[in-house]
Formats: structure tokens, sequence, C-alpha cells
């Protein structure tokens, strides 16, 4: 089974907005999506449905059985006052996860991304780019199969943001489907697909590779040519 | 039951290692219990007299046992029963008694006069009750009894109001002038507002001025509506001059802006700011201002803490004023009081505020 | 238009930054470009004058920052790294202060800032809180340049906003270039940094390189390519 997540004409409407309108998309095994746009585009909307947030208005969306889900969200979602370790541990527990596996997902991530030096130390006082891959463990501590990212990259520099796309790409690896919700166009070439959405619908759909020639070289025109 | 314990133990961290909570969960208790267990008590501590005799030395003995009752305080002697109400505004006595020559029909030579200040409503029993003992165990004998009226002064008709008015002003002003102003400082600080602020051509005293404007005439509208619902409602009339009373309550609210300035310009956070106005600001003033139970009633060290906060002085002030009909050289403590600490705490404020406003 | 000799911080025991010394040319735009915490921000404060306790010199339109700080305050606008406007108050009403606090009109809207002026002018009434990120980005760029500064200072100003105003706030820039306007921005984005006059590397708060962008690229590498390499190697 390849196919992970299949969203089919999806809508939300707050009072008189439409927030998300209309939008399909599939996602498989191991691929990259990011869905680009202006704030207020509907990215986060989208994402919060798809994680149970809130209920469509329309449509439906169909998550591949035995799929476990994991939600990184722009604010981090780590306890400030918990350490590196304590926010593991704090997690592990709210996902219920045995802990043998626990100990090896946590260990794993720590080695992976050289935690070692700052277990102890406040999530609160610990760089950005640092949160970002602590949060982006834990997204992962319960080995989901769907992954969901919204905006990971914001506010990074660009070593970090480097960092954090190969640990996004590394979880594709591992056969996990992604999807990153972003506006920065510097990420789209990350991606396997990219959705690029405007007032809750899709503009766009495509290869980066594909939509950068369709837009004459820079895919800032995409977003220009809705402009004119 | 893991995923319970696994929150609890979460919770247990951020109370202990948040500064914020860690101060409301143990310290506000600890300056509850501090304040309210001494501040409240209706006994007082101190009756500070004024005697007028006028029945010649043998009164002596009543006069000794006056002055040597429990818990007596300053003694004033007066020449003169007429002088008993100068008194009052001048010395700041709780109580007069006059002891003239008796009438016919008693076996005692002399009549007494208890004269009562009873702006401060609750404070009557607690007068009254030591003042008729000490009389009555100097007058030895089976059946000796002498005539004794109370005069009830600022307050013939034992209004509660009156304790009460002054002490919603003072409320009402600490909250819009301390506490919102204070969050109104540092609000730019947190939000980096004052960042650009401080890059314009504006000087730090002219940002402030122009922030300090809009409190003080809400504070003053506020004043307004409440002599007016004072005196159509509760029936509370001002003896003295209106003008020093309303300009007293502004002097009030100017100096509670003051606090606000310099609590808002150090602190990092608005909840800092809330903290501190709540902690060392509001709590103790409405307990230790003399609003909820006389100053005089607590005990000797508290009542010295007391008179270090601006509502303490501003209730003495204003009962005075308003109440008592005193007038500008006897309010002068209060009215300095509350001049000088608004000025410093202005200028240590102003002081700090180019270096750290820019801060954020 | 900006000179630095020797500038050095310290925070406490903490060195922010390490004897910096540079000049930026009349009418051009510098990028700098550092990891966060590489002193970009340490850099602004004290080019802007908010901060003058430093070492060394600093002199921004031939006035030294110590002590001719509102000569600097008039010839300089400053974009700050978040945003620093009045949520509560309108578009217009957030310019008008800023107009008034400055002593001058709303002219330099419609000179310096057309375009971006264009698209924010049907906002008029919406508070800034009412406001999208790339939106508030382009009021506090008006707000920062009503006061006609030659010189224009710029704290990230396109991160976390969307590509269309990042791309409008762009073309703004080098419209402000073509009238003679100084500017210096800090990004986090190389495609910004390569149209920049001059590109400065800041490293743990030490100068690394600053020359033009064709010069810091030899043979066919991005700029993405130098930096990184430069950046993972000092990071290990």
């Amino acid at each position: 089974m390849n196919r992970i997540l299949t969203i089919s004409s999806l809508n939300k409407r707050f009072g008189s907005l439409m927030a998300v309108r209309d939008f399909s998309l599939t996602l498989e095994k191991g691929e990259v999506v990011g869905i680009f746009g202006a704030n207020g585009a509907g990215k986060t909307t989208l994402i919060r449905m798809i994680i149970g947030l809130t209920r469509p208005t329309s449509g439906e969306f169909i998550i591949a059985p035995e799929c476990r889900i994991g939600y990184m969200s722009q604010s981090f979602s780590l306890v400030g006052t918990l350490t590196v370790m304590e926010n593991f541990e704090f997690y592990g527990a709210l996902y219920n996860l045995p802990q043998q596996e626990f100990v090896h997902q946590r260990d794993r991530f720590i080695a992976h991304f050289n935690m070692e030096d700052y277990l102890n130390v406040r999530t609160d006082r610990l760089p950005a780019g640092r949160k970002q891959l602590l949060a982006f463990s834990i997204s992962r501590l319960h080995s989901p199969t769907l992954l969901l990212l919204d905006e990971p990259t914001s506010g990074l520099d660009l070593l970090n943001r480097k960092r954090l796309w190969e640990a996004v790409r590394d979880a594709a690896d591992e056969g996990i489907a992604i999807l990153v919700s972003t506006h920065y166009l510097d990420d789209a070439f990350h991606c396997d697909n990219m959705v690029m959405m405007e007032h809750g619908t899709i503009k766009a759909y495509g290869t980066p590779v594909d939509l950068a020639a369709e837009a004459g070289g820079d895919l800032i025109n995409l977003f220009l040519e809705e402009v004119r | 039951m893991r995923g319970i314990w696994t929150v609890a133990r979460k919770e247990l961290s951020h109370i202990l290692r948040d500064k914020v909570s860690g101060l409301i969960l143990f310290a506000l208790p600890a300056l509850f219990f501090i304040t309210i267990g001494f501040a409240i008590s209706i006994d007082i501590q101190r009756i500070d007299l004024a005697i007028a005799n006028t029945a010649g030395p043998k009164a002596n003995e009543v006069v000794n046992h006056l002055c040597n009752m429990d818990k007596v305080g300053k003694v004033v002697m007066l020449d003169s029963p007429s002088q008993v109400e100068e008194s009052f505004a001048r010395d700041g006595i709780s109580a007069a008694i006059v002891i003239s020559e008796g009438e016919w029909g008693y076996n005692v030579p002399f009549k007494f006069d208890l004269f009562i200040d009873c702006s401060f409503a609750t404070n009557i029993l607690a007068i009254k009750n030591p003042i008729n003992s000490a009389i009555k165990s100097s007058l030895i004998g089976p059946g000796n009894d002498a005539p004794f009226t109370i005069r009830y002064l600022y307050n013939a008709d034992l209004n509660r109001r009156m304790a009460t008015i002054p002490g919603i002003i003072m409320i009402i002003l600490i909250v819009v002038s301390t506490m919102i102003f204070s969050i109104s400082i540092n609000k730019e600080k947190v939000h980096g507002t004052s960042r650009l602020l401080s890059l314009t051509p504006l000087e730090p005293i002219r940002i402030v001025i122009g922030k300090i404007i809009p409190y003080f005439l809400i504070s003053l509208v506020h004043i307004s509506y409440l002599i007016f619902l004072g005196q159509s409602v509760f029936g509370l009339g001002i003896n003295g001059s209106f003008l020093l009373y309303f300009l007293f309550c502004a002097l009030f609210s100017f100096n509670s802006m003051m606090l606000g300035l310099l609590v808002g310009s150090y602190c990092k956070t608005y909840e800092a700011a809330l903290i501190i106005c709540w902690f060392f600001i509001f709590t103790p003033n409405l307990f230790l201002s003399g609003f909820v139970m006389p100053v005089s009633s607590m005990p000797e060290m508290m009542q010295r803490v007391a008179r270090l906060y601006n509502g303490y002085h501003f209730i003495e002030g204003y009962r005075g004023i308003a109440y008592k009909g005193t007038g500008f050289a006897e309010n002068l403590p209060y009215i300095l009081f509350l001049t000088i600490q608004g000025l410093v705490a202005f200028i240590i404020a102003l002081l700090g505020f180019s270096r750290r406003y820019s801060k954020s | 238009m900006i000179r630095a000799e020797g500038i050095s911080k310290w925070y406490g025991r903490f060195q922010a930054l390490y004897d910096l010394t540079f000049n930026v040319e009349e009418g051009s735009i510098v990028s700098m470009i550092g990891a966060n915490g590489a002193g970009k921000s340490t850099l602004f404060d004290i080019i802007t004058t908010l901060d003058s306790d430093f070492k060394g010199k600093m002199l921004v339109g031939g006035h030294d920052t110590r002590r001719h700080k509102s000569a600097i305050r008039k010839l300089t606008g400053y974009v700050p790294g978040t945003f620093s406007l009045y949520s509560d108050l309108t578009v217009m009403e957030n310019v008008d202060f800023f107009a008034n606090a400055y002593g001058c009109g709303r002219e330099a809207l419609y000179k310096m800032t057309p375009r971006i002026w264009s698209s924010l002018e049907q906002f008029a009434g919406y508070r800034a809180s009412q406001l999208s990120g790339g939106m508030r980005q382009k009021l506090t760029l008006c707000c920062a340049t009503v006061h006609s500064p030659s010189i224009l200072l710029l704290d990230e100003p396109t991160t976390g906003i969307d590509p269309l105003s990042r791309w409008e706030l762009w073309q703004e820039l080098l419209a402000l270039r073509e009238q003679g306007i100084t500017i210096v921005m800090s990004t986090h984005y190389l495609d910004e940094a390569a149209r920049a006059d001059k590109v400065m590397l800041l490293d743990k708060g030490r100068l690394i390189s600053y020359d033009t962008p064709k010069n810091l690229t030899p043979g066919e590498k991005s700029l993405e390519d130098v930096f990184i390499k430069f950046l993972e190697s000092t990071d290990e």
C-alpha cells in the first residue's frame, strides 16, 4: 500500500469565507509535497483539517489504515520550561509508547541530531535551529507514516534550514509521507511535488522543476501571474 | 495513569521553574498572612486624646486615670472646650473629653462630654468603651455616676460609607493609574514599538507625558463621578474646600501613575508588571491604608510600614479635607509625601527609561 | 555613508562583536548574512544609535553614533526584525503617528515608497493586527521612510512573509537605491543577498567576508554553496 493520503474536493467555510475550496491531493509513501502560498491562502486550515483539529465543511480525505500522524506546528509545540530530555519523556508518555520503543527512538534522534550536549537545557533557552530539530524529532517519536509540518523553516537561518531539510529528506527516505506548508520558495526544490495555494484553492501543482520552467524560470512568477 | 502522572510532573516543573507562578503560589499567601493577619483587628492599639478640664483641680484624679488608661497614646491638654474641633484637625486626635462642672442631682461634681472622630465609622466602640471604663473606674464609690454625653464628629449619622468612599477612589485610581498605566508602558517595550519610538525625535520625557495625559484624564473622570455618587447617592458632602479636595485626588492619581511608570519601565513582561503592582502596591494599600481597618489598630511595626504607602496618606488627607474640613496647611504632610514620592518615582523611571525602553 | 572602525561589543563576559571594520558606500545595497546569533541585530542596534555601549567608532552620514544621535536618527529609517508598530492602530493612524513624531507630513509615502503605499492604501482603515505578515512589513517600511531618510536599515525584513510581498518589497528597495538611498539589510535568503551590491558575512560576531556577490562566488559556485560550506566548517 503506497498511497498514504487521499484528499478529495475538500472545502472549509468560516462564515462567508471559503478558507479551503475544492482541494484535492494525493500523497504517496516517501513523497514530500510542499504547499506554498501567502498567509491566508489556506495552508494551515488544510493541515488542521487533516490532523482533526477542525472539521471540513464538505469533501473527504482518506488516510491509509494503520497510519500514524505526526505533526509539527509553527510554534514547535515544545514545553518551554522543560529540558530537551524532559520534552522527549513528556511526549513519549503522551503517545503512550512502550518503554523500549521510546528509548530506541529517543536515543536515535539524540545521536542523529547531536543533541547530547544540551539534553539538560530548557527548550525555551535553545536557539531556534535546535528547537526546530527537537520539535521535528518529537513529531517522529511515535514512528508516524504521515508527517505534517506547518512552516517548519520559518525564521531559520541558512544552515539550520539546510539541516532541517536534510532531516525531512531522511524521513522521506524511510518511507514517511510528508506534507510541508511554507511560504519560502527556496524550500520548493527540496520537495518532490509542490502545490501553490491561493484563496484556499490549488493554482498550480507539479514538480518544482516543471513549475519553474512553466513560470519562465522563476517560481515567483507563479505568484506574479496571479497579481497580473 | 501514566499519562496523568506525566502531565502532573510537567505542571510541577512549570510551577517550580516559572518565577511568576512561584511568586503567586508561595509569596502571595505569605503576603496575605502578614497583611491580613496583622492589619485586620478591631482592637484600637492607640487612642490619641485631647482633654479640656474646666472643672478645676478636683477633676485631676479623673484626668490622671484618663492619661494612664490602657492604649492611650498622645495626650493634648486644651485650655478650653472651644479648642476641641481645632485639635482634631491640628493634632490628629481620635477623641476629646471635656470635663466641666457637674449638674444638680448627681453625686459627682463633674460632667463629661466625649467627642469622637467618626470619619472612620468602625472606630467608635473601640474608642468609647475604654474611655467610659476609665472614667467609671476613677469615680470611686457605689452609685457614683456622672452625666456623660457623646458627640459623633464628622459623621453624625454614623454613615459607614464615609469609610468606603475614599477606599473606592483609592482602589480605582490605583487600578487605572498604577496597574493599567504600568502595563501600557511595558507593552511598548514588550511589543517592540518602543524601539521605533525611541528613534524618533521625541525625547523620553515627551513620550512619558504624552502617555500620561489620557490616563490622567480618565482618572479625573472617575474622581468626578465618584464625588457625584458620594454626594447624591450616599449623602456624603464635602466639608472642606472642593478645589483642594479635587486637586488632592488628582495628586494621588499623579503619584499612582508615577509608581506605575516606574514598574512598567523596569519590568520585562506585562505579567511581571502586573504582579509587582498587585503584590507591592495594590494589596498592601488595600490593607494598610486605613481603608479596611484603622491604621491605629495595627501593631506599631505595621503602622510604620503603612506610612510608607501612598494609600495611607491619601486616606488620611481625604478624610481631613472631605470630612473634617481641614485645609492645605493641615494636610501639607500628606500632600508633600505624595508629591515627593511621585517625583522620585518619575525621576528614577526617566533615568532608566531611555536606556531600557529601546532595549526590547 | 556608514563607516565602522574596530567595533567590538560585550554582553557581560560574552563578546558579541569582534573588531568589525567596514564601509558602506552611499547609494548602495549591502546584504548581511549570518546564522542566528551572528551579531546582525547587535550591529543594527549600534548603527541606529540604540546602543552606545561598544568599543570602536561608528560613523553614520559622517556623524558619530555616540555624540550625534538625533542627527543620525533623522537620517536613518529602521525596519526591525519583529513587527514593531501599533497593532491596535489602523494603517493610516500608524503612518500619521510616525509622521507627526518626525514632524513631517505623508509626502514621502508617494515619493519614496509609491509602489508599496499604493498596495497598502486600500487597507488604510484596517488595524495593523488585521494585516497579513507581508502587509505589516510594507507598513513598517512606509513608517520607516515617512521622514525621507537617506539611510535605510532593515533587519530580516523578508523573513516569514509570502513570496509575492517579498518580491514587492525588493522592487521597492531597488527603486530606493535608484533614488540614492543607502540600504543595509540582513537576510536569510541568498537570492536576495545576490541582488545586493555587496554582501557581508558575519559569523559568531566576526566579519568573515565583505565583497560583491560576484567576487564571493568564483567559478560556477552559488552564494549558497559558498556560505553553507563556510558555516558548516566553523560549526564543527
